[in-house]
């Protein structure tokens, strides 16, 4: 487990209740590798957003435990970025002012002068140079949460959490930040764990996409290992052969098995099961597998035990 | 139309301000004097045998006189409308600032600490609504100086709502923010100045805003009793003197004055005001 550059070891929350304790989600396992991009879906209520605030050290779990970088995450630091979903910019500071706040708070000892130019250099990366000087209330959903992604950035964390980050635009704002982080992304290789509701979103940026049962006693179902090839493109995607079999697995998951699969016995859910839907058995009974070349084939190296899903 | 707006209601006001007035005017008028006056009614200054309010146009008159010299001092009992009114604006400022020097770091504490809330709650419930005025034997017995008693009281009664803000806003701030604060490891004196403070400005300038009007309101009574000096003991000196346009004027006066401080509290809290 240590080998990966994050790992989530044993987590569980409990939060007690008249009579049965409420069990939220438990015996939780990720790894996650430096420079790798994770989404995690499940429905609402399955934890997400607390294994994210763990993460991010705002909240203690009830049981086990999150190491990065050999440390154990014991509350929160510079070192794991926050994108929540409304956006949590300071209202009384200009959109610059509130990039400077993250990179005054990284880099103490940096000039004004540095920490301006610093934060110009990201807001322009967002597309956000004509309203440095803008607050946030004039400013739309769509660029406030572009600001907010640009402060993130812009301290160079070296985990970014992204708690839905665009759960609240409307689907055409959205495509264009997705396109923007996509930009970001392959300039910074940053490490990210990103949580979303969107099956398209996930399979556009992610790497890989941990499937959630749902709460409560939820589990990382599975890890679905994204082969598509980068850089990827909002427009094309969706022409890859293997882009519908990907989708379809994520959707039967979280239609059917995501509440099929809550129920099993303790048993059985250990094991997050290792997941290449262009590989295996499903990928059969898909048009798309008669295109799956070798070089598609699964190369997740979580230690997790690897098993064929049958669905 | 917004133009159209602000002209139509100032001439609202305009005629009901001449309305006002003219009525005033019309019902206090000296009788006429029918025939000449008896020897008596000379001594005494005229016809009237009943003392009545005068008319604006006497106020105004009187107004006029004391506005072109407001800073006159002819001994204890006669002293220019500015002089009284500093000392008044004196004491109100004075145990206001210090109420706010007292009452915004310990609403901090208070919001910022559910403990601390709950020990100091029962105090603040009881020794609220406690009129200012009911301190002034004690602060006049324990301080030994009017003066101060004065200004002690002023203090004590700008410090309710100040503290009452203060806490509720500290404590209403929104967690995001106290969120954003905490992941980039801002330390505690950092985010109460950086994230805190700015969060809360508003409700505590509000806070800040309800006190002076209080203060202002109060000073007016606390010099009415420990006399010598001050706009409230102007006019119950004046009251004394049985001089009612001095009585009217100071009224104004203290009405503007009132108007003045809460404009200018209004535009700091301008200041820190944002829209989320």
């Amino acid at each position: 487990m240590s080998r990966h550059f994050v790992s989530v070891e044993g987590l569980s929350k409990t939060f007690p209740a008249a009579g049965e304790d409420l069990v939220v989600f438990e015996d939780i396992n990720i790894g996650i590798d430096k420079g790798e991009f994770v989404c995690i879906i499940g429905h609402s209520g399955c934890g997400k957003s607390t294994i994210m605030n763990v993460l991010a050290g705002l909240d203690a779990p009830s049981n086990g435990s999150v190491i990065m970088d050999g440390k154990e995450v014991s509350g929160p630091s510079l070192d794991r970025g926050v994108v929540f979903q409304n956006y949590s910019l300071l209202p009384w500071l200009t959109a610059s002012q509130n990039v400077a706040f993250g990179v005054k708070a990284r880099w103490p000892q940096w000039s004004k002068q540095k920490v301006l130019e610093h934060s110009h250099t990201f807001l322009e990366m967002v597309g956000l140079s004509h309203s440095l000087d803008k607050k946030p209330s004039q400013l739309s959903g769509g660029m406030r949460q572009r600001v907010s992604i640009a402060r993130a950035f812009a301290t160079s964390p070296k985990l970014l959490l992204l708690d839905e980050p665009f759960g609240a635009l409307d689907a055409l704002t959205r495509g264009i930040i997705q396109d923007e982080l996509i930009k970001i992304w392959s300039e910074t290789h940053q490490t990210v764990f990103m949580i979303t509701h969107d099956v398209d979103e996930a399979i556009l940026l992610a790497d890989r996409i941990l499937l959630m049962t749902n709460g409560p006693h939820a589990q990382v179902a599975e890890s679905v290992t994204i082969n598509l090839p980068r850089p990827r493109n909002r427009a094309t995607i969706i022409n890859d052969p293997n882009y519908y079999t990907i989708r379809n697995h994520l959707v039967h998951f979280l239609v059917n098995r995501s509440e099929e699969l809550s129920g099993v016995s303790q048993a059985d859910k250990t094991a997050t099961q290792v997941v290449d839907p262009t590989q295996g058995p499903d990928a059969g009974s898909s048009e798309s597998s008669q295109s799956v070349s070798t070089d598609n084939v699964a190369t997740d190296d979580t230690e997790m035990p690897l098993k064929n899903v049958a669905l | 139309m917004l133009s159209s707006l602000t002209m139509r209601s100032a001439l609202l006001s305009m005629v009901l301000l001449v309305v006002g007035l003219g009525i005033w005017e019309v019902l206090n008028q000296p009788p006429e004097a029918s025939g000449a006056m008896t020897e008596y009614e000379m001594l005494m200054g005229g016809v009237e045998d009943e003392a009545r309010v005068p008319p604006p146009s006497v106020v105004l008159a009187h107004a006029w006189s004391e506005l072109s010299d407001p800073f006159y001092d002819a001994g204890p009992n006669d002293k220019g409308i500015g002089i009284q009114l500093a000392y008044s604006l004196y004491r109100v400022l004075t145990g206001y600032f210090a109420a706010a020097l007292v009452a915004i770091p310990l609403g901090f504490v208070i919001g910022m600490s559910p403990l601390m809330y709950r020990a100091l709650n029962p105090f603040i419930q009881v020794l609220r609504p406690i009129s200012p005025l009911a301190w002034m034997p004690l602060a006049l017995f324990i301080i030994k100086d009017s003066e101060q008693s004065a200004v002690f009281v002023i203090f004590i009664c700008s410090i309710w709502p100040m503290l009452i803000n203060t806490a509720f806003g500290v404590a209403n701030v929104r967690s995001d923010w106290v969120r954003v604060a905490q992941t980039h490891e801002l330390s505690p004196i950092k985010t109460a100045f950086l994230v805190i403070l700015p969060a809360a400005a508003p409700t505590i300038l509000t806070g800040m805003r309800i006190s002076i009007g209080i203060a202002w309101l109060v000073i007016v009574a606390a010099e009415m009793l420990v006399g010598g000096t001050g706009i409230g003991y102007y006019v119950w000196n004046e009251w004394n003197n049985l001089d009612l346009s001095s009585v009217i004027f100071s009224i104004l006066m203290i009405g503007v004055v009132g108007m003045l401080l809460d404009i200018a509290l209004g535009m700091v809290a301008k200041l820190v005001q944002y829209e989320e």
